[in-house]
């Protein structure tokens, strides 16, 4: 190559690197990537192709899901039933919707869920967190957030200068709708994140003295065949229905535990059968989706229904391979069978559980509602 | 596959000559479960010592997979194609999630499972016949133990992983019979593995890797086959209903003992035709130049 023609390459390539860095400088606030809070290493949660995150959008969910103009009638937040003290759950046993509807089952905590591949309790058609948060949204039968018969009016309260300032940094435009919604609070949900327990620093930062000598002896018997909890709440979330970059399948994962047996054969209570209330397949009665155990100390009540109080109980639930007549139930799982446990063991077992819990999760400031909410009208 | 194929072209240098490279031969071997001389599906139980039972999973790795040639001693090696199933070194093999529904259903769809392993060599394709097949019913040491987090799929899917220190489960099999309201399972992993704590992987090889190697005929006079898993011999003198499952806790070590045996000795693997379906090939699928 001749000098001339190295010069010519130069000045190419430095036409090239000027115009990148203008063109990011130019980027919109709205399309700055976000930036995931997650430990060297960690895969990424898969995110919709139409949907991407953005810390704008981040920004604006956070504002929507602490705003009780977001339900029919005022009364009541997305953060009303997930509280950040309670790992986003809200320490009922069951949550009560906008109306005063009760709802049928126990809040579920906000713990990693970008990374799920299921959602809600028991429900095997959803793909993302946009499709199950039409739910709660739109529910009438129980009223959760009560939008159906609100939607225009609801929108209207989103029309102001501050939302409109926040919709426009997300979007590019400055209209509130329901897709914006929907999209920005998944978005923020997405980005609730915890990776900082005491077991995340044993298992994943190598950190020998993370745990002491109980939760290691408790590590033990979670992981063991004689306790079989890892079976159900197996993987780095606690819950084997996971999907990240480098896991894409969908196995769907749903367990009768025995927590019912109404008649002999395996029946639940009629006012939740599990996720025989989606496929209608028989095998499917009493199968709830295993909950992630981060953070567990913080969501109690436990169970689909709140109907167990404390950890200590649910280890005594385990133990007994069910309650009362869901022991026999022939549909439960094969490896709820119960097992004996001395109390050193069960004390062991729950220390390990508490080892699960990251203190910085419910304090992060960003994952609170904004010291100064955008005005609603 | 196709975009693989593009991808293995698309990368190739443009100086090479086309003419001088190494045939790659890209195909599948379909793996069909059967109990004795019934294909198993989804819509079908197996009887097992007059008993009805379902499978709710039947899942199991295979790794290093070989070949040999009528004219030569040399084990040649194959490698898988990358997918979610399975990674260059090992494959998964996994059948009839929720094959206990009522509602009849031909086949797991391919959200749920797979049932076939798509290989790939340099030289397979060029070569005669091949006499012999083997491969490991295991997933390799160098990569039982590590981060299931940091694997890539399948090796990262919690339900084929016990822990760090014990590795993978090999093989996993759940069934139930509802006539007798009965679960009963059979997971297969290395055992005597020593390490600090249970997500703490073993430096040394486990004193029970439980790694089977399974070599088969080929029989060079019919190559329409499929890779056979009879379980029917992999339950052979095992009485579900009264003997424990095996999971490899110590109250359990007569049924895993049996089982062990029969893995072992028992012609659990063969290529042979497949039973009560149309005959298909070891499916060359496509060419590609590299």
């Amino acid at each position: 190559m001749s000098k001339s023609s190295q010069v010519k390459s130069l000045q190419l390539f430095a036409i090239c690197v000027l115009s990148i860095v203008l063109l990011l400088g130019c980027a919109k606030e709205g399309t700055k990537a976000y930036q995931w809070d997650l430990p060297e290493g960690f895969p990424l949660p898969q995110v919709p192709e139409d949907n991407p995150m953005t810390q704008a959008k981040v920004e604006l969910g956070r504002a929507l899901f602490y705003e009780p103009a977001l339900s029919g009638n005022r009364a009541m937040a997305c953060g009303t039933c997930h509280e950040p003290s309670k790992a986003f759950s809200d320490g009922k046993v069951r949550s009560s919707g906008s109306t005063g509807d009760t709802l049928t089952r126990n809040s579920l905590a906000l713990v990693n869920i970008a990374y799920n591949s299921e959602f809600t309790w028991a429900h095997n058609g959803l793909s993302s967190i946009e499709q199950q948060m039409m739910i709660p949204l739109f529910n009438e039968q129980p009223v959760e957030m009560g939008i159906s018969n609100n939607l225009p009016s609801v929108l209207k309260r989103f029309d102001t200068k501050d939302y409109r300032t926040l919709f426009k940094k997300a979007f590019g435009e400055e209209e509130p709708n329901i897709d914006k919604i929907v999209k920005a609070i998944a978005s923020f949900v997405r980005s609730l994140t915890s990776f900082s327990s005491p077991f995340d620093d044993y298992a994943y930062r190598g950190k020998d003295n993370a745990i002491n000598e109980s939760q290691l002896r408790g590590l033990e018997l979670f992981f063991s065949e004689r306790f079989e909890c890892f079976h159900c709440h197996g993987g780095f979330n606690f819950t084997q229905s996971s999907k990240h970059e480098f896991q894409p399948l969908d196995l769907q994962p749903f367990h009768n535990t025995g927590l019912y047996n109404e008649d002999g054969k395996g029946a639940f209570p009629e006012r939740d059968r599990g996720l025989i209330d989606v496929t209608h397949q028989a095998q499917d009665m009493g199968r709830f989706r295993a909950p992630t155990l981060r953070n567990i100390e913080l969501s109690a009540p436990y169970m689909h229904d709140g109907s167990i109080q404390t950890l200590d109980e649910v280890i005594d639930f385990y133990a007994a391979g069910g309650r009362g007549s869901g022991i026999k139930n022939p549909l439960k799982s094969q490896f709820v069978i119960g097992f004996r446990m001395n109390e050193q063991e069960k004390q062991d077992l729950l220390a390990f559980l508490l080892s699960l819990s990251d203190p910085s999760f419910g304090q992060k400031s960003d994952h609170h509602a904004p010291v100064n909410p955008p005005k609603v009208n | 596959m196709f975009g693989y194929l593009w991808l293995l072209a698309a990368c190739s240098p443009q100086s090479d000559n086309l003419a001088q490279r190494p045939v790659t031969s890209t195909f599948t071997i379909d793996v069909a479960p059967h109990y004795e001389q019934q294909t198993i599906k989804c819509d079908k139980r197996f009887v097992h010592k007059g008993q009805q039972w379902h499978i709710q999973q039947l899942a199991f790795f295979v790794s290093n997979m070989q070949y040999k040639m009528a004219d030569s001693e040399e084990w040649q090696a194959l490698s898988f194609v990358t997918s979610p199933w399975q990674t260059e070194h090992t494959a998964l093999i996994w059948y009839a999630t929720g094959c206990d529904s009522d509602v009849a259903q031909e086949a797991p769809d391919n959200k749920q499972g797979n049932t076939s392993l798509m290989l790939q060599s340099s030289e397979f394709e060029q070569a005669q016949a091949p006499v012999q097949m083997r491969f490991s019913l295991s997933v390799p040491f160098e990569y039982n133990h590590l981060n299931p987090l940091t694997q890539s799929s399948p090796l990262n899917n919690p339900s084929m992983f016990w822990s760090w220190r014990l590795g993978h489960k090999f093989l996993r099999l759940d069934i139930n019979s509802k006539q007798m309201q009965k679960q009963w399972s059979f997971h297969l992993g290395s055992l005597g593995c020593q390490s600090q704590s249970s997500l703490r992987p073993p430096e040394q090889p486990c004193s029970q890797p439980n790694r089977f190697e399974i070599t088969l005929n080929i029989d060079s006079q019919n190559q329409n086959s499929v890779l056979n898993f009879d379980l029917s011999a992999l339950l052979e003198n095992i009485d579900m209903a009264r003997m424990s499952p095996c999971m490899f806790d110590l109250s359990e070590q007569a049924s895993c003992a049996l089982l062990l045996d029969n893995i072992q000795d028992k012609d659990i693997f063969s290529f042979a035709k497949r039973y009560h379906q149309p005959l298909i090939q070891v499916n060359k699928i496509e060419q590609a130049l590299h």
